[in-house]
């Protein structure tokens, strides 16, 4: 998979050109451009379209071909005459054609065995925009883009302290697409951070389209439906991550940032909760819980009553249920597949369409197909109520992987309690739970601090403390610096 | 790609609040349901003292345990007979403590389904509802340790949560001068309740499994008291409510009266009327948590004696037990006669919990050198 790139620089710069001309034939957007800078030869070689030419023609081309003057050796080129900030030496063909194939400019000089690369990136790209996926009330509305640099820096104007690192490094052996490491030197938890560099150098795929990709290649367990790994499109929740000793991987080309290691906890947090006040956000956090148990379980439960015990709800409450199920030709089994598929199918409709049709999905959907399905009898009114408590509980959950997951857990529920009522959702339940118990992050256990707890961090978890309050950082997270204000 | 595979060794430490919940849900299991009826039939409005001096003889007999961990240094079981019988007969002992663990949690399992079947499913099969609580609590058991302490300390508050408001519900409807006369049976009376009161405290040997993990070991033996404590108070509390709810003459003919209690339940403007389906349901995970800590326990056992190379295949070797004797007892009444009445079983838990401790600690000697090459120690220092 590992292309052959001749690594040694000639001497005289006409000779590299030549080589690469036929390294990168066929390719139109190649430009070479060889010049005269005094008595020697020159050449720059750069991608038409990635690198900024008007920097090029005014501050590299101009210079060289104009003052040329006085200059003895080749070596004073760069001190004297070339006017740009940002370039570098490299000794290796192949690290500055990978360079030019990232939108910098190579140059070759005569009589120099090594090349300059001139830092020209300059390509089509989209500014800072909403992050449309995660929305708060209060907060910043800056999110990712997808160039790397731009979160970075989007990143490093939260963290103006010299022990944030950004450690850069190339994935995939033909996309070789950046990834940048960032953590706070002297708070991450180290055991994470050699965990995490180890598996990043056992990647070994050719392209990575998204940080999904390296998301992927890198969590725990690729068997569980549940996310191992955040993602995030908001600087203010990766600076705040970093802040709590952990790390996060910038993708080129993705606006997604992933942060790990991540726990159950973590991901049902929005930044919102810290910008509410306190008492507010425990609250919400309080519903959150409730509504992921309710999400869960409703339809099972109903299942389960309906078929196996119909003798825990009032009897008045049973025989209106056993009513307005009079007519429906299905189980209560099939009637709770129907609609949760049903449910399914709406969300994964509006997801992909423009948005103003998505809505005349959702209306057509929702209220047409569901007020016609109880009237012609096929289903009951009870399951629509259901059905909807279970919709709207779904997306009281910040984070969408989690709720895809818990998405998953409700259909093996509803089937469990199908076979065998409460006991099968409680059994459910429990594998559910070892489940949980059983993952892990980096190292983390996936439900910390529900487990291993510690009464500092309590302060952080089922509700917020005022932030005056939170003066350690998370215990459980094992960070090198642990406290967070005096 | 095993990337899962070369994390961070776990470093096998156990916290305080670990040991506390893995003793306390360990112990509570079935007994709950069987210990009241047997109890309040041999001492009558008495059972609450007969209970609360079995929690003492238990705490004895842990302390005992504890004893005998503290003084090989905190190994594990099977190292600490074998280092004081040698390999064979240690082996043999550590075997005959597996067997005797996985008999009584395997009744325990008969009397689960049992209830099971007569409050939740009563037309499943007994066999559907073994395989898959054998199979739920192998997926743990398959697990790390560590794993299998965290499952207890979140079980533990969804266990006793709403064990105790429901506690409360019951406490407001109940007749507390049931609980008189106080002392008015024969000695001999106490004696005999006694051991079937010793019967809910099962379980207790996890510490055995547990001690070797536990970060700080100066703390161990006042939270062993901790949990102790706890559940004798806990099953004080069914005693109580069980006598104060139906009174002695009742809570002898009823099979499970602790049951019966819950179905006496009312709590207005509520959407479900009859809750013992919704306890019962609650109820899965008390058993299940003496379950899998016994089930890891033996598994550990079998694991080390044999050298096998790990837990994995020792609990797929316990599996096929847990089954056989589960369905072995004809009826609910005959799992009762092996438990209570079949001197063997009797003869194996005296010889398992108050000899074998003893004569480890009579026959040891001074193990100097072993406290070099303490397993624990190593990680400790980490």
């Amino acid at each position: 998979m590992k292309e052959i790139i001749d690594d040694k620089i000639q001497f005289e710069a006409e000779k590299n050109i030549e080589y690469l001309k036929e390294l990168l034939k066929d390719n139109s957007d190649v430009i070479f451009r060889t010049f005269n800078v005094g008595d020697w030869k020159a050449a720059i070689v750069y991608i038409d379209g990635m690198a900024d030419k008007l920097l090029l023609d005014h501050y590299v081309l101009e210079p060289l071909m104009l003052c040329s003057k006085g200059i003895e050796k080749t070596e004073q080129i760069k001190d004297n005459i070339l006017s740009v900030t940002d370039m570098r030496e490299v000794k290796k063909l192949s690290e500055g054609v990978n360079a030019a194939l990232s939108g910098e400019t190579l140059m070759f000089i005569d009589e120099l065995n090594y090349a300059y690369v001139i830092a020209t990136r300059f390509f089509p790209a989209r500014g800072v925009g909403d992050p449309s996926g995660e929305t708060v009330i209060r907060g910043a509305r800056d999110g990712f883009t997808e160039v790397l640099r731009f979160n970075t820096a989007l990143i490093r104007r939260r963290i103006r302290d010299t022990r944030l690192k950004v450690k850069l490094k190339a994935i995939g052996a033909r996309s070789k697409t950046d990834v940048a490491i960032m953590f706070i030197d002297d708070i991450v938890n180290k055991q994470v951070l050699v965990e995490l560099q180890r598996r990043i150098d056992k990647i070994n795929i050719d392209a990575v389209f998204d940080s999904a990709y390296i998301e992927q290649l890198i969590e725990d367990n690729k068997y569980s439906p549940f996310p191992q790994i955040q993602s995030t499109e908001r600087p203010d929740v990766v600076a705040a991550a970093l802040y709590e000793g952990r790390v996060a991987l910038v993708v080129d080309n993705s606006p997604f940032i992933i942060i790990v290691p991540a726990t159950l906890p973590n991901l049902f947090q929005s930044p919102d909760d810290y910008y509410q006040r306190w008492m507010h956000s425990s609250m919400v956090r309080f519903i959150r819980m409730l509504s992921i148990l309710i999400s869960l379980t409703a339809p099972a439960f109903y299942v389960a009553i309906t078929s196996f015990q119909p003798e825990i709800i009032p009897t008045k409450l049973a025989y209106a249920i056993a009513a307005s199920r009079e007519g429906v030709p299905f189980p209560a089994f099939v009637e709770a597949i129907i609609m949760e598929l049903f449910l399914a199918l709406l969300m994964e409709a509006v997801v992909r369409l423009p948005r103003p049709i998505g809505a005349t999905i959702g209306i057509v959907g929702g209220l047409i197909i569901g007020q016609s399905a109880v009237s012609a009898g096929i289903v009951s009114p009870i399951m629509i109520i259901i059905v909807a408590i279970t919709a709207i509980t779904t997306f009281v959950t910040p984070n969408y992987e989690v709720t895809a997951a818990f998405r998953l857990v409700r259909f093996l529920l509803i089937i469990a309690s199908a076979i065998v009522g409460l006991y099968g959702i409680v059994m459910g339940l429990i594998i559910l739970l070892i489940h949980l118990v059983r993952l892990k992050s980096f190292g983390i256990p996936y439900l910390a601090p529900l487990v291993d707890t510690n009464m500092g961090d309590l302060k952080d978890l089922y509700i917020r403390a005022p932030i005056s309050e939170l003066k350690e950082r998370p215990k459980y997270m094992k960070t090198g610096d642990k406290i967070r204000q005096k | 790609m095993e990337v899962a595979g070369i994390i961070m060794q776990d470093k096998k430490i156990i916290g305080d609040f670990g040991l506390f919940t893995t003793v306390v849900v360990a112990m509570v299991g079935i007994g709950i349901f069987s210990c009241p009826k047997e109890v309040i039939d041999k001492v009558g409005s008495d059972a609450w003292i007969v209970t609360l001096i079995g929690g003492i003889v238990i705490f004895l007999l842990l302390y005992l345990i504890y004893m005998v961990m503290k003084k090989n240094d905190f190994q594990d079981l099977t190292n600490i007979l074998q280092n004081n019988f040698g390999i064979f007969f240690g082996g043999i002992f550590a075997i005959i403590f597996a067997i005797y663990s996985i008999f009584i949690v395997s009744l325990g399992m008969r009397e689960f389904v049992e209830v099971i079947r007569l409050f939740l499913l009563r037309q499943t099969p007994s066999e559907f509802i073994l395989i898959t609580t054998i199979l739920t609590g192998t997926y743990l058991v398959r697990g790390e340790i560590g794993d299998l302490v965290k499952f207890n300390e979140i079980s533990f508050w969804i266990m006793f949560l709403p064990a105790f408001a429901v506690f409360i519900l019951i406490a407001i409807n109940s007749d507390f001068t049931n609980l008189l006369p106080v002392l008015n049976n024969k000695p001999s009376d106490y004696f005999s309740a006694s051991k079937y009161a010793l019967f809910c405290f099962g379980g207790f040997e996890i510490a055995y499994l547990i001690l070797p993990y536990v970060k700080n070991k100066k703390n161990s033996s006042r939270v062993l008291r901790k949990s102790i404590m706890f559940v004798s108070i806990f099953y004080i509390i069914v005693m109580i409510l069980v006598l104060a709810v139906f009174s002695k003459a009742q809570g002898r003919i009823l099979l499970w009266p602790t049951i019966s209690m819950i179905r006496s339940l009312y709590i207005p403007g509520t959407f479900i009327e009859r809750w013992e389906g919704i306890v019962m349901a609650l109820w899965i995970l008390f058993y299940f948590t003496t379950f899998v800590n016994t089930y890891f326990f033996a598994g550990e056992i079998v694991k080390n004696v044999f050298k096998l190379k790990d837990i994995k295949i020792s609990s797929l070797l316990i599996m096929p037990i847990i089954y056989v004797v589960a369905l072995y007892p004809e009826n609910i009444a005959e799992v009762y006669t092996l438990q209570f009445k079949t001197t063997p079983v009797l003869y194996t838990a005296i010889f398992v919990f108050v000899i074998l401790p003893i004569l480890i600690l009579i026959m040891g000697k001074d193990k100097g050198k072993s406290k070099e090459k303490g397993r624990w120690k190593s990680t400790d220092e980490i």
